[in-house]
């Protein structure tokens, strides 16, 4: 074997001119190849790591309240905090994500603006921090300035948007805006920093803490608003771990226990809401008959009740009753008054202290004031998938199915919304619906890689056969020769494969410093690309390349068993003459 | 004892539409220790027949043996194996490896034995270049050196192997009269000592007076045996 390959890395400076052009061409294409896989690497890293990941998340759990996409608030922070406990260990990070549309004055200038939260003292590790940091170049004041409430409420501008309203630092801006429960509201906000935008993303958001901002938008303190969950190696998992938060968020019965009172008589009750569009109650009517009320009791705001309840409270239809209970949170309690529309008559499938209620009623108040459990006795008794009217009852909040893409996602938005429930509906999205066009992006660039795979193997293609065709036809007499002598055929393969494994392996780690030289130096260019949406590409003005070992390993060794299986074929041919055939040759 | 036997050896070349019929049944024994001489003019089947009897082609139709081995019914592997061990090939037109140095050349079929250590391989391919009196030229490439050095390598090289029997196809058809008789002397004086069976082919009368038998062979065909 050694001698073998002595042999063939002679043979290799026997022909120098052709190797050696041989050598460059592959080269070249390593190089090309290894560059065109960093850079498309180090733009999916620039993508889903810093754009995806602060723009959309990586998963995302948004919400949608009457076909309000701006209404992003669940009023239990516990229920999501409870189904992101169990998202997967692929979880790097979850946090809250606030924006808030409304427009801004500066000095003499007004323009529109989403003010957008950042955690910058949460419990952030520090290589979370120092990303974070990275985001924002300062051009004035300082990114932790954000934290120091001294001067009011602090604020961070984009370079553009601060030249724009004509603002600096210290100087106030005045917004005004619309809050989560949709009362015009208005702040005055004071500029401690103006910041280099890392990319076109982060042009127009103006940036306040995600404390204060939710203070800003009326966020209660039990409240959440859509959840941006960040994934280690997003792209593998990004779906896997959308669906799993998605089984987690699967809602149950939405109950609230509480108790009733008229006319100084009150009674233990359990409200449960129905849906009131046609089909179900089409669906409702026939399966729960009233003993008094008539049948537009249904259809009407207000309540139905059970028949003990109403024979405990003597309640009648019309009667105004008054609904309280106690609150998950804050010991507070909440209050409802309705009127009595309609009492079941007994054998409805209801318990015996129920009250039903139109939805709109029922969410109001169970949004309004998010209730407390159940006690365990009520709990037994509530209505499982078995009881004939549980298609209708109101659920704790919809949940959108998932989807694949972009354009399902919003045909499912459709769908729901002209379904008009009345209830959160809560959505679980991975970065393949959300933010399609940079995965579709990161895919045209893969693809650009791939090519460029192709392109260079069929280079090598044509340029080995070629050069081992001549080659082995120079040398044919040498074969014949030491195949007489008594060499095996394998061993003449051998031979020549070595050789051309060697010239492969030689040349393309001269590419791949080459590659690495030139990576070098082209990331050391500053470039300006303006306005240009493509400057998104550059970091910090700079092309960036994120070469990996294991990538230039992997190419070495493709172009390496690219060549040695090209040069299989001429091998085994030459190697397959007999000796006399072989010494015959003359050329 | 016969150390090489053919028998009803044909060989046909197909050239275009046509068939040349190279060797057309030669039936051959020869004994171990002989140095045999096959004479015959130009296109008469020598180089042929030489193939043949060396197992670096395969005949058309007919049998070699070589010892008790008949070649014919082996696979290549082995074939290639047989060579290696028992046979030795001069070539006329030296045919020794470009890359390699004198000394390299001479060492390279032991080294396919793999079965000798690297210290005794090269010892035996020193001793043999002295022996054809090249100890100065062992680190030459074979481009650096003259027609008859390179021929008296590749008779080193023939000899390495210690074969059975050593093929030599015009051995002296590129040399000048006097560096050809060194070279049969030293044939002759190896079969002398190791009983080393020698055939090769030749148009120079001269040749013929080392050989202790001739094979006169025209137009494919044996036409006198002496
Ligand atoms: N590959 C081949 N294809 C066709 N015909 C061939 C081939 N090799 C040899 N021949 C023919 O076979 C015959 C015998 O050739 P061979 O080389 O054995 O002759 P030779 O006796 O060695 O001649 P010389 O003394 O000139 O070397 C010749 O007529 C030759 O033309
Ligand atoms: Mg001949």
């Amino acid at each position: 074997m050694r001698q073998i390959f002595e042999i063939s890395l002679r043979n290799l400076t026997r022909q120098k001119r052709r190797n050696i052009l041989l050598g460059a061409a592959i080269a070249c294409g390593a190089a090309a190849l290894i560059m065109a896989n960093a850079y498309a690497h180090g733009i999916s890293k620039v993508l889903f790591e810093r754009i995806v990941r602060y723009v959309n998340g990586h998963v995302a759990v948004s919400y949608m309240r009457n076909g309000n996409m701006m209404n992003q608030v669940f009023p239990d922070a516990e229920r999501i905090e409870h189904a992101l406990a169990q998202a997967g260990p692929e979880v790097v990070r979850s946090e809250e994500a606030v924006g808030v549309f409304g427009r801004a004055i500066g000095k003499g200038v007004a323009d529109n603006i989403i003010m957008v939260g950042v955690d910058a003292d949460g419990d952030l590790t520090d290589q979370e921090r120092r990303e974070l940091q990275s985001n924002f170049t300062m051009l004035e004041g300082s990114f932790l300035a954000l934290n120091d409430r001294s001067m009011g409420i602090p604020v961070l501008l984009a370079q553009q948007k601060a030249k724009y309203l004509n603002v600096g630092v210290g100087d106030q801006l005045r917004v005004r805006f619309y809050q989560v429960t949709n009362q015009a509201s208005s702040a005055t906000l004071t500029v401690v920093g103006i910041f280099k935008p890392a990319n076109v993303f982060m042009t127009s958001p103006i940036f306040l803490t995600t404390a204060d901002l939710r203070l800003l938008a009326g966020y209660r303190s039990r409240d959440i608003a859509g959840i941006q969950v960040t994934l280690r190696d997003p792209q593998r998992t990004a779906q896997r771990v959308a669906d799993r938060l998605h089984d987690a968020l699967a809602p149950g019965l939405a109950v609230l226990p509480a108790s009733l009172s008229l006319r100084g008589r009150q009674a233990p009750a359990t409200a449960l809401g129905f849906r009131s569009d046609s089909a179900s109650l089409a669906l409702v009517r026939p399966r729960l008959p009233l003993a008094a009320g008539d049948s537009t009791a249904l259809s009407y705001r207000g309540a139905v009740i059970a028949g003990r309840l109403a024979e405990r409270l003597r309640a009648r239809p019309g009667d105004t009753v008054d609904l309280t209970w106690p609150a998950k949170h804050d010991g507070a309690t909440g209050r409802k008054r309705l009127v009595v529309r309609g009492i079941a008559a007994p054998g409805a499938p209801i318990a015996d202290d129920a009250l039903l209620l139109n939805e709109r009623d029922f969410y109001d108040a169970y949004y309004g004031t998010f209730p407390a459990p159940p006690a365990p006795a009520t709990a037994r008794q509530l209505p499982d998938t078995g009881n004939p009217l549980w298609p209708a009852l109101a659920p704790e909040y919809v949940l959108m199915r998932r989807a694949a893409t972009t354009d399902e996602y919003t045909e499912v938005t459709r769908e729901m919304t002209r379904a008009s429930y009345k209830g959160i509906m809560v959505s679980v999205q991975s970065m393949y619906e959300t933010a399609s066009a940079i995965v579709q992006l990161e895919r045209a660039l893969n693809l650009i890689t791939l090519s460029a795979v192709m392109v260079l193997f069929f280079i090598i293609l044509v340029g080995v056969v070629n050069t081992l065709r001549m080659t082995i036809r120079e040398r044919t007499r040498e074969i014949g020769t030491v195949r007489a002598i008594g060499m095996q055929q394998g061993d003449v393969r051998a031979m020549f494969i070595l050789e051309t494994a060697m010239l492969a392996l030689i040349a393309s780690a001269a590419g791949a410093v080459a590659a690495l030289l030139a990576m070098a130096g082209l990331s050391a260019i500053p470039i300006d690309a303006g306005d240009n949406p493509l400057g998104m590409l550059l970091v910090d003005g700079h092309l960036y390349f994120a070469p990996t070992a294991l990538a230039i390993v992997g190419y070495l060794a493709l172009i390496v068993a690219i060549s040695a299986a090209t040069a299989y074929f001429p091998a085994r041919r030459a190697a397959n003459l007999t000796a006399a055939a072989a010494l015959r040759h003359y050329e | 004892m016969n150390i090489i036997e053919t028998t009803g050896l044909v060989k046909d070349y197909p050239l275009g539409k046509t068939t040349v019929h190279a060797v057309r049944g030669i039936d051959l024994a020869i004994a171990k220790g002989d140095i045999l001489s096959i004479i015959g003019p130009s296109g008469s089947g020598k180089t042929t027949l030489l193939n043949l009897i060396g197992c670096i082609d395969t005949p058309t139709a007919g049998r070699v043996k070589i010892g008790d081995t008949d070649v014919t019914a082996l696979d290549d592997r082995r074939v290639t194996d047989l060579r290696l061990h028992r046979i030795g090939f001069i070539f006329q037109t030296f045919n020794l490896i470009p890359v390699l140095t004198a000394l390299e050349n001479v060492e390279f079929p032991m080294l396919l034995m793999k079965h000798h250590s690297r210290a005794e391989i090269r010892r035996r391919a020193q001793q043999l270049l002295e022996d054809v009196g090249l100890a100065e030229y062992v680190q030459h490439r074979p481009a650096e050196l003259s027609g008859g050095q390179r021929q008296r390598v590749a008779i080193a090289r023939a000899l390495v192997t210690d074969p059975d029997i050593v093929l030599a196809d015009e051995p002296t058809a590129n040399l000048d009269s006097v560096t050809g008789a060194s070279i049969l002397d030293a044939m002759r004086e190896m079969n002398a000592k190791q009983q080393t069976t020698f055939i090769f082919s030749t148009h120079d009368a001269n040749v013929l007076k080392y050989a202790k038998n001739i094979v006169k062979i025209k137009d494919g065909l044996i036409a006198r045996e002496a």
